[in-house]
């Protein structure tokens, strides 16, 4: 009843909305830079608010383990909020930089890379969760196999045949696996995937070995492979890069001036 | 062979190091001059045994490293084994930096409990190390959260001690470890974001483990604006800090204990 439709909002329609939004924000900005809205977007008290709100979000998904309500309306309506607030504490930011005259020594890298960063993680998971596909396939060894099923059920062909070649699972005393590992070919070409090292398919999309028969260990006939499609993922990269040279920052600069008197 | 039987043999020695450094250094007296001899003989030698008790857990951790062949950072005693040292070490810089005199007492109080902790419970001879972790990621990702969490916990002892004394406003102190246990925090969620891509196929999948690192972050960058605004009383950023504090434990091992996170896919170190 809760759950957002994010599905209705796929490519084109998140990036046409993403525009509009990031259009709107600057409008507002640049037009109606007094009205209270603005003002409390800039507040000290919006900024508490959506970390609060947030805060608040989190420890009630950590307390009860439901994780729909990170995908329901929600967490749409924080999440959004943060991400307005972000944006305009950004749009103040450049302003003052740029009102100063924006010298390279005098730009104030660590704001900047903390709150563009943060955004940029933020943003490309809120608005690019509608194209994102996850999809299983049990492989047989030496079939052929394009049938997947996405995470609620729904089967789905995939453009292209994997084969599982060869599978190797290798496990310590006890049963525990120590190793495993898949050789496909996926469209074509040949592949060895292990947990922690997926194949790249495409731009955005690539093959994880999940698991295999467990109960039967080394002798599984099959294996289960993930094909996770996330045309949004190398933003993601950036938004991270970003935030963790902001937090290099964070450890070599420490607390403002302000904050110690 | 250094395995966790003969961790007794380290642990007292490193305990009784700990305890002596912190013995020393609090009984200078406020009023002594900083850069009077007695003074200055109390802290070279609580220093120097702070050094000691560190040497001796870090012996402890090679040869454990050596004898396990994997990186000894995978089961709760594991955890506790590196949080005692780091505590052990967060308490020593903070005394380096700003002569609290009390500080070490607690830094070693916290190590201590952890150390106790490792040689009581017996569940922690595994030697496994699933696929799942055999990852370049697996030793920043953790010694970085560590690392963290001990600076945490200095600030955490700061914070107390403001809700309780009137005397020394500790905030200032508190504001660097935030700072620099912030900055650590930053680094171990986002290694923890793309090993989660490269592993499981996702950055980010509310697991309780992830939920409660964001709730732990969300805490402290709060506590960051509200400094940086110069907004909040004394008494309620304290409590910002002890309610943080509490979140990381959560983070750390409650989430064991908690019926609503036992589907976590973060279970090798239970």
């Amino acid at each position: 009843m809760w759950a957002f439709p994010a599905d209705f909002f796929s490519f084109p329609l998140n990036l046409i909305f993403m525009i509009m939004w990031i259009v709107g924000c600057a409008m507002l900005w640049k037009h109606c830079r007094k009205s209270l809205l603005v003002r409390f977007l800039l507040a000290p008290a919006a900024t508490f608010i959506s970390i609060g709100l947030f805060l608040v979000l989190c420890l009630v998904v950590g307390f009860t383990g439901w994780r729909w309500l990170a995908a329901s309306w929600f967490s749409f309506v924080i999440t959004l909020l943060l991400q307005t607030v972000l944006l305009f504490v950004i749009m103040r930011g450049w302003r003052r930089q740029t009102a100063t005259g924006a010298r390279l020594g005098s730009i104030r890298w660590r704001f900047l890379l903390l709150h563009v960063g943060l955004l940029t993680v933020v943003g490309s998971s809120f608005w690019g969760a509608p194209d994102n596909q996850t999809m299983r396939m049990k492989a047989y060894a030496g079939v052929p196999c394009n049938e997947a099923y996405f995470m609620d059920g729904r089967q789905t062909w995939l453009p292209y045949d994997i084969v599982l070649e060869d599978f190797d699972v290798q496990e310590y005393p006890g049963g525990v696996p120590s190793a495993f590992r898949a050789e496909v070919v996926v469209d074509g070409v040949s592949a060895t995937i292990e947990v922690n090292d997926p194949y790249t398919r495409a731009f955005g999309e690539d093959v994880y070995l999940v698991g295999y028969d467990a109960a039967a260990g080394p002798e599984s006939s099959y294996c289960i492979l993930e094909i996770v499609r996330e045309p949004w993922k190398y933003i993601t990269v950036a938004g991270v890069v970003m935030l963790l040279a902001g937090a290099v920052l964070l450890f070599v600069s420490g607390p403002s001036k302000r904050a110690e008197s | 062979m250094i395995t966790w039987s003969n961790f007794i043999w380290f642990a007292v020695p490193a305990v009784a190091l700990a305890v002596g450094a912190s013995v020393v250094s609090l009984c200078a007296n406020d009023h002594w001059s900083a850069s009077s001899l007695r003074y200055r003989r109390r802290r070279s030698l609580a220093l120097a045994m702070s050094f000691g008790a560190l040497a001796v857990l870090t012996a402890f951790i090679v040869g454990l490293w050596m004898s396990l062949e994997r990186p000894p950072m995978r089961t709760m005693g594991e955890t506790r084994l590196w949080y005692s040292f780091f505590a052990i070490l967060a308490g020593l810089l903070t005394y380096l930096k700003w002569r609290y005199r009390w500080i070490m007492s607690f830094s070693t109080m916290l190590a201590t409990v952890f150390i106790v902790l490792n040689l009581t419970r017996p569940e922690i001879h595994d030697q496994t190390l699933m696929p799942a972790l055999q990852s370049a990621w697996f030793i920043p990702h953790v010694t970085v959260y560590m690392f963290s969490y001990s600076l945490l916990g200095c600030a955490f002892i700061l914070a107390v001690a403001g809700l309780f004394t009137r005397s020394q406003n500790v905030l200032p102190a508190a504001d660097t470890l935030i700072y620099i246990g912030t900055a650590f925090l930053t680094f171990g969620m986002l290694s923890g974001m793309l090993w989660a891509k490269h592993a499981w196929g996702h950055y980010w999948g509310w697991d309780p483990k992830e939920t409660w690192a964001l709730v732990t972050w969300l805490v402290y960058v709060l506590y960051i604006h509200l400094r940086v605004t110069g907004r909040g009383s004394r008494g309620m950023l304290c409590f910002l800090l002890i309610f943080g504090f509490a979140c990381l434990q959560m983070c750390w091992w409650g989430i064991n204990y908690l019926p609503a996170a036992q589907d976590s896919i973060h279970i090798y170190n239970r």
